[in-house]
């Protein structure tokens, strides 16, 4: 299992137990020719081989660098060797997962990269309906990838319901569900993994059951 | 790098900042979910209704400040980015800072006026 | 686009960045004059928070402010400034559920109730701002 996390700032660790670093891991996987630009000097496999954090559970985690008193060389080697790796490692043993920063941005901008699935993670709110429509653009767009919907903190019908409303306005299915869950807000004011936290409480179960689907369902092989 | 006291009369405040430039820009940060947006919102309608002149930029690629300040979730979804509109432009006279606010802001409660600058209209994921 | 707007007497510009660091890593003080930095009661929210008001110092912005969001308690206060060793935000902002329930459903929430709690916290700062 590999993670990827895509922002610039540090997330994804705390939330898999792993303490973030500032170090860019990745800056010398890549380097500068003139007229060329950045160039990963190593293939992707390799660099996660050599640089990739280990986590709990036997996760491989890299992040997208975080600039902190970096050099402007050494980010962007960092920035390109992250971006290829997302877009490019398709390694048939691997199970990767990107988590892309807020928004749309990276989604549009080719972040996506070889992924057979692409989660739309909405909340009740106006704002994430909003982004979530912006998403429905996306879908047209994704040649390989299947796009779906996974509603999040979720309190009640009436916010299912508005949720269920706008994904299927927008034609992306409402794949599955995580109920609001007081263990995010414990497990994220002390910088833990919510799942070591609250194994047994109804989000992680939610997730945990995503998972298995994720796997079991193969949705990537669904596209036509 | 000095920061700004809130809670106490006569201490410095954007006011020489204002005398000596003529005006204040302030930027919203934060991580995503903080409630940066929504902060910005509310502060830009207070100063509005303090009778300040507000220019609202929202310089997220995924805009949605329109809707904390109170234009609606479908408004904010219609409005066209200024950036985007400035790179569609092909008239023959240029188009200052000054007319792209006019053709592509928005108008938002209290006199406050909206405009989106980044907002990426079309995803080329490939 | 900020650094092109024109100078206007009176003209307070209010620019909401994207999330994380990329905006304000290209922002300098000829750009903006006041960063306020939006911080939760989460550490990856205080780590985000201490970036941002590192980048705003080193490109120059003259001043910055730290607003502590969605603040239920002593506790949530007491783990910010711990993890930003010791630095007291500048505005609390407490968790408001007006502002919650105006976010759901997407209306200002000066509009819903311009005196909830949090609403208020966030108009004084406009008053402090604009002297």
């Amino acid at each position: 299992m590999l993670a990827l996390d895509a922002d610039n700032v540090p997330g994804l660790a705390y939330s898999i137990g792993l303490e973030p670093t500032d170090d860019l891991l990745l800056s010398s996987a890549a380097t500068f020719e003139e007229g060329k630009g950045y160039r990963m000097v190593i293939s992707p496999a390799e660099a996660v081989e050599r640089f990739a954090l280990t986590g709990p559970d036997g996760v491989r985690f890299l992040q997208f660098g975080k600039p902190r008193g970096a050099t402007t060389r050494d980010y962007q080697a960092s920035a390109t060797a992250f971006l290829e790796i997302v877009r490019s490692f398709d390694d048939p043993c691997w199970t990767v997962v990107t988590d892309l920063a807020a928004g749309t941005r990276q989604a549009y901008f080719g972040w996506t990269g070889i992924a057979q699935v692409v989660i739309a993670v909405v909340e009740p709110s106006a704002s994430s309906l909003l982004t979530a429509r912006r998403f429905g653009r996306l879908a047209a767009e994704l040649e390989s990838a299947r796009l779906v919907g996974v509603a999040n903190k979720v309190a009640t019908e009436a916010q299912r319901g508005r949720i269920a409303g706008e994904l299927d306005r927008i034609g992306i299915p409402y794949w599955a569900e995580v109920p609001a869950d007081p263990i995010f807000g414990r497990a994220e004011r002390q910088g833990r993994a919510p799942i070591e936290t609250g194994p047994g409480s109804p989000a992680i179960l939610a997730l945990e059951r995503i998972a298995e689907r994720l796997v079991g369902e193969n949705l990537g092989a669904a596209t036509g | 790098m000095s920061r700004l006291p809130v809670d106490a009369c006569g201490r410095a405040t954007l006011r020489d900042c204002r005398a000596e430039r003529g005006r204040m820009k302030i930027a919203i940060a934060g991580k995503g979910g903080s409630g940066k947006t929504t902060v910005a919102g509310i502060l830009a309608r207070s100063l509005a209704r303090q009778g300040h002149e507000v220019l609202a930029v929202d310089a997220d690629t995924n805009p949605n400040l329109g809707i904390s300040l109170g234009l609606g979730p479908d408004a904010t979804y219609e409005l066209m980015a200024a950036r985007q509109a400035l790179d569609q432009d092909t008239a023959e006279h240029a188009t200052t800072i000054e007319q792209l606010m006019e053709r592509f802001g928005a108008d938002a409660p209290d006199g406050v006026r909206l405009v989106q600058v980044s907002k990426v209209e079309h995803p080329n994921p490939g | 686009m900020l650094g092109e707007l024109e100078t206007k007497p009176d003209r307070v510009v209010i620019a909401d960045f994207e999330a994380g660091v990329g905006t304000l890593l290209r922002a300098n003080a000829e750009q903006v004059d006041l960063a306020v930095v939006v911080v939760e009661p989460y550490v990856k929210s205080i780590e985000a928070a201490r970036r941002l008001l590192e980048i705003a110092g080193a490109n120059g912005i003259r001043r910055s402010i730290l607003v502590a969001n969605k603040v239920r308690d002593e506790e949530d206060l007491a783990l910010i400034r711990a993890l930003l060793d010791g630095v007291e935000p500048d505005l609390v902002v407490p968790a408001d559920e007006e502002i919650a329930a105006a976010d759901l459903a997407g209306v200002a929430p000066i509009d819903r109730n311009p005196e909830s709690e949090g609403v208020r916290a966030i108009r004084s700062l406009a008053g402090t701002i604009a002297g």
